[in-house]
């Protein structure tokens, strides 16, 4: 294992890259930075051009425009066999006609390695995959996940500074990919790799990522660290996309107490926050619904938001109640931890809902 | 459907009937070729082989039947290379263009060989190919060239372009790419276009009636002058045994795809 | 890696593939397209620059007679072919397991036949002292033996046991893929067997329909072998009629005429077909 921790990933400088196909824009033109050894998502809605930029990466798909430096180097006119780029598709695509080991050796064969050294790679990681003993099986005798670890495996035999993925996982069930969620982390952490990640889940890319792009509409909403976009969104999508979110199109107003700054829906309620872009008019706040706390009768400060309104339904999931209370004609979603002899809201009854104006993020509308 | 019994009943006996139809040709020439008379009455009054040993005795059939495998068997390879190659940038080549160039492909075979016919002479003749194996070679190519596109299309289909795609990522070029991925995922297909483009080249009558001399002559034209002349039994002897060997061709193309996973064979004529 | 410095012009997966197309478009620009087009410039020139075989063929004449015999001819078939195929088809749709094979096996085998063979097959059924006769005059139907040959039933009958299988297959391929559960709800909805199979399942075939009778009445039209066996210079179609120009009165200019109109109207055919099956040319296949 040691062999596969001593090679450092690749740096991957992408710049003013687009894509077009006739009047559709796939992609608009994107700068993205990526560091050497990240573990980077790119999510976002299906057609929302993270496919089309891993597959501008990969080679598959000719950007209209831009470059694509891989350690400082353009690779855009070089063909994908020659890019030296790791890739695991979404149906694994393992080749039906070879067994597990001619697979994984295959990339090696490619490159003319001697014999000897092809089966001792293979042997090797097949054991880091923890497939040890599986070379002579059939791709269709395996199950699932193990697919996936072959073609992990293979995508990562012949060590290349950057590995794609494309939504590995999504044709696993919800365990097996929790399971392969941990697994593919620890395999990243054993290569040394950058791995640039696509997938549509946000849980999974927030489990997995040092940094994740959000796409929408061929462009990059923000990057970041995924506790960064989950606590500043810079919009009302990038708030949407990744976690629960409670979103009012507000206004300012006056009125606030000292540093605070006071917003009103149009329907007339009243919120506070402590930060607001300057320049935009039009705003969105957006209340997690962990921030909101429920009670019967919580104390009226001025430096808190405090709304009634009247519980709608109560879900009870693993580890968290999820309660919808109803504010005029919207409603609001609050979750909280599940306590061990505290009995959930019972639908109907009167309830008020209080957070504090640090947990009012306010985003332009756009 | 519910509520007809007798209506299915009707529907299974209809659909029996036609398949007799269908079948029947084969009933009458197979004992035909057994008679032992001159004459085609049927069901024949007694049995011989005479018609076979007629038949063996004109030397005439023997050199048609050597000639139609000249001209069938290259024809085959020939369709099985261009047909591959059309197939295969039509269906991977992300071509803005590939619809109207498999229509291009296709279009000879649906066309009638008649035109053609007509129209191959005299190029044939400018290139002063006429009358030899080359020329009809070429022209059954042009017509069973389609046979091969369309099975190899189905192979191509049957998998995604990710396996491809994942082979060039491992570091395979083009070559090394078709050697090792798309040539073993296709080969059925193409066999089964081979044998298919064999078959349509081993019936075809027009464009061998125009481009064939008499050192060129395939069976079906040389039965097709022997039917103009004289309608004697000699000819459902040949016939059996062509039959005979249809079936097995037949028999070999739904072998190879019940190996391989192409596309049934009787989607294909 | 990167090889240029210079402005990166992307790779792409066409280019390579765009080539592969090279030897086989070549080659049916020589062999398919050229003739075709000198076909059609030959109907214009031979035996002198004009319209003149077109004013043969279309002026009041036998060539006319000839033309209209073979789409009236290629129109029957075509519609003996659906009303024949298309309870086969269904039922043949619904086959499971062995049942399915055999009828498989038995729409093959006659494809694999050779043509020339099977209008071999029907002459000796339709001949004076053939199977048909025979059977009519042991039956008392007739006193003498009926002349069938040359003549429009021993054509449409030999063009129609051809063409079935070409009409059986497309519509079973439509077939199979109709959700049975559609005709099943229609029924709980009210509709009775019938109107159920009027209003949802026989929409549902259309395109199996219309792929199959574009593919029937295109190869009809250039029917050579069975009207020519069969037909006699009764029942004249235009292969026959071309092949006879050229190769008997060496016409060969008014044959590139005939062969021209031919050309035109199977064409038009050739692109409905190609329309109706979303232009994947060849879901079923002619010979």
């Amino acid at each position: 294992m040691a062999e596969y921790s001593k090679q450092r990933g690749a740096g991957v400088v992408i710049e003013a890259l687009a894509k077009r196909y006739g009047e559709v824009e796939a992609l608009a033109p994107t700068d993205l930075t990526v560091q050497s050894g990240e573990f980077f998502s790119l999510i976002g809605p299906s057609g929302s051009g993270k496919s089309t930029l891993l597959g501008c990466i990969a080679g598959f798909v000719p950007p209209s425009a831009g470059r694509i430096l891989v350690n400082g180097a353009d690779i855009v006119a070089v063909p994908p066999y020659r890019r030296n780029i790791g890739m695991v598709f979404q149906n694994y695509s393992l080749f039906p006609h070879m067994s597990v080991a001619e697979n994984i050796a295959f990339p090696l064969r490619m490159r003319k390695l001697p014999p000897g050294e092809i089966a001792g790679r293979v042997e090797r990681i097949l054991s880091v995959v923890r497939l040890p003993g599986m070379g002579d099986r059939a791709p269709s005798q395996l199950s699932g996940g193990q697919q996936q670890r072959v073609a992990l495996a293979r995508a990562a035999v012949y060590d290349p500074p950057l590995l794609l993925m494309d939504e590995p996982l999504g044709a696993l069930d919800k365990n097996l990919r929790e399971e392969m969620q941990y697994e593919i982390k620890q395999f990243h952490r054993a290569i040394g790799a950058t791995v640039l990640y696509v997938t549509h889940d946000q849980e999974e890319a927030a489990t997995m990522s040092d940094r994740i792009a959000i796409l929408n509409h061929g462009r990059i909403e923000q990057a970041g660290e995924p506790r960064a976009l989950y606590e500043q969104p810079r919009n009302a999508f990038v708030a949407s996309f990744l976690g629960d979110a409670n979103l009012f199109e507000v206004r300012r107003v006056d009125g606030a107490i000292a540093d605070r700054i006071a917003v009103e829906t149009s329907d007339g309620l009243r919120l506070v926050a402590t930060h607001a872009p300057v320049t935009v008019a039009r705003l969105v706040a957006c209340i997690r619904p962990e921030a909101i706390r429920l009670g019967n009768d919580p104390e009226r400060t001025g430096e808190t938001n405090v709304i009634d309104g009247v519980v709608a339904d109560v879900v009870h999931a693993a580890g968290s109640v999820r309660t919808r209370v109803s504010v005029g004609d919207r409603l609001v979603t609050v979750r909280a931890a599940t306590q061990r002899n505290v009995t959930g809201w019972r639908v109907g009854e009167a309830v008020r809902m209080a957070w504090h104006p640090r947990d009012t993020l306010l985003i332009p509308k756009e | 459907m519910a509520g007809g019994g007798i209506l299915r009943i009707m529907l299974v006996g209809f659909a029996a009937l036609v398949l007799g139809y269908l079948i029947l040709p084969t009933f009458i020439v197979v004992p035909l070729s057994f008679s032992n008379q001159n004459y085609l009455s049927f069901p024949p009054p007694g049995w011989s082989t005479r018609w076979y040993e007629a038949m063996a005795g004109d030397l005439a059939w023997p050199q048609a039947a050597v000639n139609s495998f000249l001209i069938g068997v290259p024809t085959a390879l020939l369709s099985v290379v261009l047909g591959t190659l059309a197939a295969l940038a039509v269906k991977r080549g992300r071509l803005g263009w590939a619809a109207a160039a498999s229509a291009v492909v296709v279009a000879p075979m649906l066309l009638p060989h008649v035109i053609m016919a007509i129209g191959l002479y005299p190029v044939m003749l400018d290139l002063g190919m006429l009358r030899g194996f080359l020329s009809v070679v070429v022209a059954h190519t042009v017509v069973a060239m389609p046979l091969v596109f369309i099975t190899v299309c189905a192979s191509l289909g049957s998998y995604g372009e990710a396996l491809e795609l994942a082979a060039m990522t491992c570091g395979a070029g083009p070559w090394a790419t078709f050697r090792h991925v798309t040539f073993p995922m296709i080969r059925t297909g193409m066999l089964v276009g081979g044998v298919l483009a064999f078959a349509t080249s081993f019936d075809e009558l027009m464009l061998s009636l125009f481009l064939t001399g008499p050192g060129t002559r395939t069976l079906p034209r040389l039965i097709w002058e022997q039917l103009n002349m004289f309608l004697t039994p000699t000819i459902a002897a040949v016939a059996t045994l062509i039959f005979a060997f249809s079936l097995l061709l037949l028999g070999a193309a739904a072998a190879l795809q019940a190996r391989g996973r192409a596309q049934p064979v009787l989607r294909h004529g | 890696m990167a090889r240029s410095v210079d402005a990166a012009r992307p790779w792409t997966i066409s280019r390579g593939h765009a080539w592969l197309l090279a030897a086989p478009l070549v080659f049916l620009a020589i062999f398919f397209l050229w003739p075709l087009a000198r076909v059609v410039v030959r109907g214009f020139v031979d035996p002198a620059l004009g319209l003149g075989n077109y004013a043969r063929i279309f002026g009041d004449g036998p060539y006319l007679r000839v033309i209209w015999n073979t789409i009236e001819t290629a129109a029957a078939v075509t519609a003996i072919c659906l009303v024949v195929a298309y309870p086969v088809a269904y039922v043949m749709a619904r086959a499971r397991g062995a049942w399915l094979q055999i009828m498989a096996a038995l729409i093959v085998i006659p494809l694999w036949t050779s043509v020339v063979i099977r209008s071999y097959a029907w002459m000796v059924v339709f001949q004076r002292r053939g199977v048909l006769n025979d059977l009519l005059l042991g039956l008392g139907l007739v006193d003498t033996p009926v002349r069938f040959l040359p003549g429009s039933i021993g054509v449409h009958v030999g063009m129609v046991h051809i063409m079935l299988p070409f009409m059986i297959l497309p519509l079973v391929a439509n077939m199979r893929g109709i959700d049975q559960t559609l005709l099943r709800a229609a029924e709980i909805l009210g509709a009775n067997p019938f109107n159920a199979f009027l209003r949802v399942f026989l929409p549902l075939s259309l395109p199996g329909i219309n792929a199959g009778v574009a593919l029937v009445f295109m190869t009809s039209l250039g029917f050579f072998i069975t009207p020519a066996l069969l037909g006699g210079p009764q029942h004249m179609m235009a292969a026959v009629l071309i092949e006879q120009q050229a190769n008997v009165y060496l016409n060969w200019g008014l044959a590139s005429a005939l062969a021209s109109t031919l050309l035109v109207v199977t064409l038009a055919i050739y692109l409905f077909y190609l329309r109706v099956t979303g232009g994947a040319a060849g879901t079923a296949i002619g010979r």
